[in-house]
């Protein structure tokens, strides 16, 4: 049940909403946090439910050892830091069987020329999402940081359905209080109207934009075997302006969901290719994730409090492991490894003083996150040599192509993404019209037409 | 009623509008999902989508099932030439033969066929049993089901209804067949070009050939393994009906560049598979027009390394009803494939090829 399918829209998250809310009307306020609850779970089941009782067991284990390392309330009998020690390696373990036992494998195969089987393990849905938010709710119980939060909350913390799947990545921290703050039991008509003012954004973002990108995306670098200048840059742009409006787009779609029921999700993004460097991208870019880098591995690895070497090298190993989050292969390693490059270079030019004009700084920072996008993307190397070679290959910018390049769209979604504001910045302006509720319904339902939209592939070879 | 009420209740209104459409969509039909139409002549284009309407909703006794190679048959010489009393076509340029399944699946539960005349192509058969073309994404198998429920997919959508402007806007020159005879027929559009040049490019530009399987997926037993899951249990479920099957004429140039890499000898041994496979069916009739020397070797008769022209089209329905190429031994179909090989080993593409005549 992705969010832009009609099973979600007309189906689970109607019915949620009014069950939910109806629950609230009867005043019976664990009931209707408890049904909440059982939707998340029956909404993360749809998937498959073979991985239910996975997430159930993470739940009861995080909860059980973060209530157990709380000074405050402690009952347990083992040293603090050992039980920490304990808990994250188990989260860890978890996420590292499922998610890169194969690449593991592969690895040995490749470096002892042995031949051990593969797993094949289906990835759990959301499993790096609901982990990394636990490790940040054991550390924080740790420090002490965390209350005594009762199950049922916690278990909202964790599946609650908007942010399950793709995030953005929430903290305990915000979203407890939220769960247990009476003013949020009562259908609220501003929430409700934001929540879908922003939701037909994020849908339009994703089915109108990040999916008509995507066919030139996938065509240039799963299709084709040779890109000329003109196919390459269109693939690589594509992709860029794909992965944005994607993402972006579905954190839209989870930031409305979630606030029909007056809960506030944190911004993931902040119009990220307006960026002027590499750290500033980092700012606006899956926020959340690196909000929980930045406090989870490069704060407790030193930071920059311990001499330039040293931050260079927590640079280094943070966006490595970031890289890896992402996904499970050497691309992804590469890729993260180029933008902890990027940071070191950025902080050592800003160490000397070194200053850029803006629209050069602009040029090169988006530029440097095309390029590095493209390891991203690539399922092989290959791809990516074969984009990369295409896109410095000027000589073959007159080669007529077969590929639907449009480049219109390419021109409008660079004025889109340089001069607008963000979906959450219009939404908490005066914004409620007629005009706007008439103009976000037409970004709804032009969505939804094109949600079935058969991909045309315009050759004729057979 | 507050502001804010206000604004939602505008916003449901405001998509209520998908409601409209889908009912628009709906009335016009222009897929033929519901009925044949009555008020707007049929454009006969995006097979993928119209199959299944004629599949459902029109009158037919004999099915043309395959890729663009089956795709110049003139309705009128099924009639005339072939004997077929109502023929149709239900094919799909490039398609696979798992989606050749899905349609030729729907026309058996709809209507009833007396006769269906299938061509084999290799690229159809690459891949896992269950491949789309170009992915699950690209094919409308919610329109070839018997269920309801998911027929949104057909009716609120924007394909749909820009197919419905399409309809009512094109003119008789934008060159789409309304013509039922000629339906699907592309070489209406290409038949006059001088295409030998063309015929020569592509022979040139060859590493480019039959290139959307993965050497893996060309191996022998995905080709076997396509053919028992998709067409053999047809077959079977329908003892009643007349099948032909025929292996069309690719040009020499296409034998040669499998030969190049090293396929054409799987591809002889999944032929002789079929042949095997089959000859004791007694509702079966293959024809294998690929030793068909004269016109594989003429690149006057082709259009590209696959496609021949329509007058080829009409002939390989004469010498199917004279039984010439039909195949009905095994040993004998063994001989007759070594000689094919030595054939093309023996044939040196020459400039001459490509002169005018």
């Amino acid at each position: 049940m992705l969010f832009n399918s009609y099973e979600f829209i007309f189906l689970f998250l109607p019915f949620t909403f009014f069950i939910y809310f109806y629950l609230l009307q009867k005043r019976l306020t664990v009931g209707a946090r408890g049904f909440l609850v059982f939707a998340s779970l029956f909404f993360y089941s749809w998937w498959n439910i073979v991985y239910l009782p996975l997430i159930l067991s993470s739940m009861l284990f995080n909860y059980v050892i973060g209530n157990s390392l709380n000074e405050n309330f402690k009952k347990a009998k083992v040293g603090k830091r050992s039980l920490l020690m304990f808990g994250v390696v188990s989260n860890i373990a978890l996420l590292g069987y499922f998610k890169y036992s194969d690449f593991f494998i592969e690895n040995i195969n490749l470096a002892l020329h042995s031949s051990l089987s593969l797993l094949h393990l289906a990835l759990p849905l959301a499993i790096s999402f609901f982990t990394f938010q636990q490790i940040a709710y054991l550390v924080d119980s740790y420090r002490g940081e965390t209350k005594e939060y009762d199950f049922l909350n916690y278990a909202l913390f964790v599946t609650f359905f908007p942010q399950l799947i793709a995030g953005p990545i929430v903290h305990h921290a915000e979203m407890m209080p939220q769960f247990a703050n009476k003013w949020n039991l009562a259908k609220n008509y501003k929430n409700i109207a934001t929540g879908l003012f922003i939701f037909s954004i994020g849908l339009f973002k994703k089915v109108v934009i990040a999916d008509s990108f995507a066919e030139i995306a996938d065509k240039g670098f799963d299709v084709l075997h040779v890109l000329s200048f003109t196919e390459a840059w269109a693939t690589s742009l594509s992709y860029t302006f794909q992965l944005y409006f994607d993402f972006s787009g579905y954190t839209d779609m989870a930031i409305g969901a979630a606030l029909l029921f007056n809960i506030v999700l944190p911004i993931n993004f902040n119009s990220p290719y307006k960026a002027l460097s590499i750290q500033d991208f980092w700012r606006r870019w899956h926020i959340t994730l690196s909000r929980f880098l930045k406090d989870y591995i490069y704060i407790p690895l030193g930071g920059n409090r311990k001499g330039d070497f040293r931050t260079y090298v927590n640079l280094m190993a943070t966006f490595t492991l970031g890289g890896i989050w992402h996904g499970a292969g050497w691309t992804f390693v590469f890729w993260g490894l180029l933008h902890g490059i990027a940071l070191v270079v950025n902080h050592i030019w800003r160490s000397i003083g070194f200053r850029l004009p803006t629209v050069l700084a602009w040029f090169l920072t988006f530029n440097f996150i095309n390029v590095a996008w493209i390891f991203f993307r690539a399922k092989e190397w290959d791809d990516a040599l074969k984009v990369l070679s295409g896109m410095t290959a000027v000589e073959t910018i007159k080669i007529a192509s077969d590929m639907d390049m449009h480049p219109d769209w390419f021109i409008m979604v660079f004025v889109v993404i340089l001069t607008l504001k963000t979906t959450v910045e219009y939404s908490k302006k005066a914004i409620y019209t007629p005009k706007t509720a008439f103009a976000s319904g037409i970004f709804f339902v032009s969505a939804m037409l094109l949600t079935n939209h058969i991909s045309k592939f315009l050759y004729f070879d057979f | 009623m507050s502001k804010m009420k206000k604004w939602v209740s505008l916003w449901f209104i405001t998509i209520s509008s998908l409601l409209v459409i889908g009912v628009f969509n709906y009335v016009i039909d222009p897929y033929q999902q519901y009925r044949k139409a009555t008020f707007y002549k049929v454009p006969y284009e995006n097979e993928k989508e119209l199959d299944a309407g004629l599949a459902k909703n029109f009158d037919y006794d004999s099915v043309v099932i395959g890729t663009s190679m089956m795709q110049n048959f003139n309705i009128d010489d099924l009639k005339n030439i072939s004997g077929y009393k109502k023929p149709i076509k239900l094919t799909i340029a490039g398609s696979s033969v798992y989606e050749q399944n899905i349609v030729l699946s729907t026309a058996f539960r709809h209507q009833n066929v007396k006769n269906v005349l299938i061509g084999i192509d290799f690229l159809s058969y690459y891949g896992a049993v269950h491949r789309y073309k170009h992915g699950a994404s690209s094919f409308p198998t919610y329109l070839y089901d018997e269920n309801i429920l998911n027929d949104y997919k057909y009716l609120i959508s924007s394909d749909t209804l820009g197919r419905v402007f399409e309809i009512f806007t094109k003119k008789e020159k934008d060159g789409w067949v309304y013509d039922y005879s000629k339906m699907f027929e592309w070489r209406s559009r290409t038949q006059d070009k001088n295409v030998l040049s063309a015929v020569k490019r592509k022979w040139l530009d060859r590493k480019n050939f039959d290139n959307e399987a993965t050497d893996e997926e060309k191996k022998l037993p995905y080709m076997k393994n396509n053919f028992d899951h998709n067409i053999k249990p047809l077959i079977e479920k329908h003892p009643n009906v007349n099948f032909t099957l025929l292996f069309p004429p690719y040009s020499i140039l296409a034998y040669k560049t499998y030969e190049e890499r090293g396929q054409l000898q799987n591809l002889i041994k999944f032929k002789r598979y079929i042949v095997s496979t089959l000859l004791t069916y007694q509702n079966v009739k293959i024809y294998d027009f690929q030793n068909a020397d004269e016109i594989s070797h003429d690149l006057h008769n082709y259009y590209d390394l696959y496609h021949y022209n329509k007058d080829i089209s009409r002939i390989i329905l004469k010498e199917i009803r004279k039984k010439d190429y039909i195949v009905d031994d095994v040993s004998t179909y063994a001989k007759i494939s070594q000689k094919f090989l030595s054939n093309v080993a023996n044939f040196n593409v020459t400039d001459d090829l490509f002169k005018e005549k």
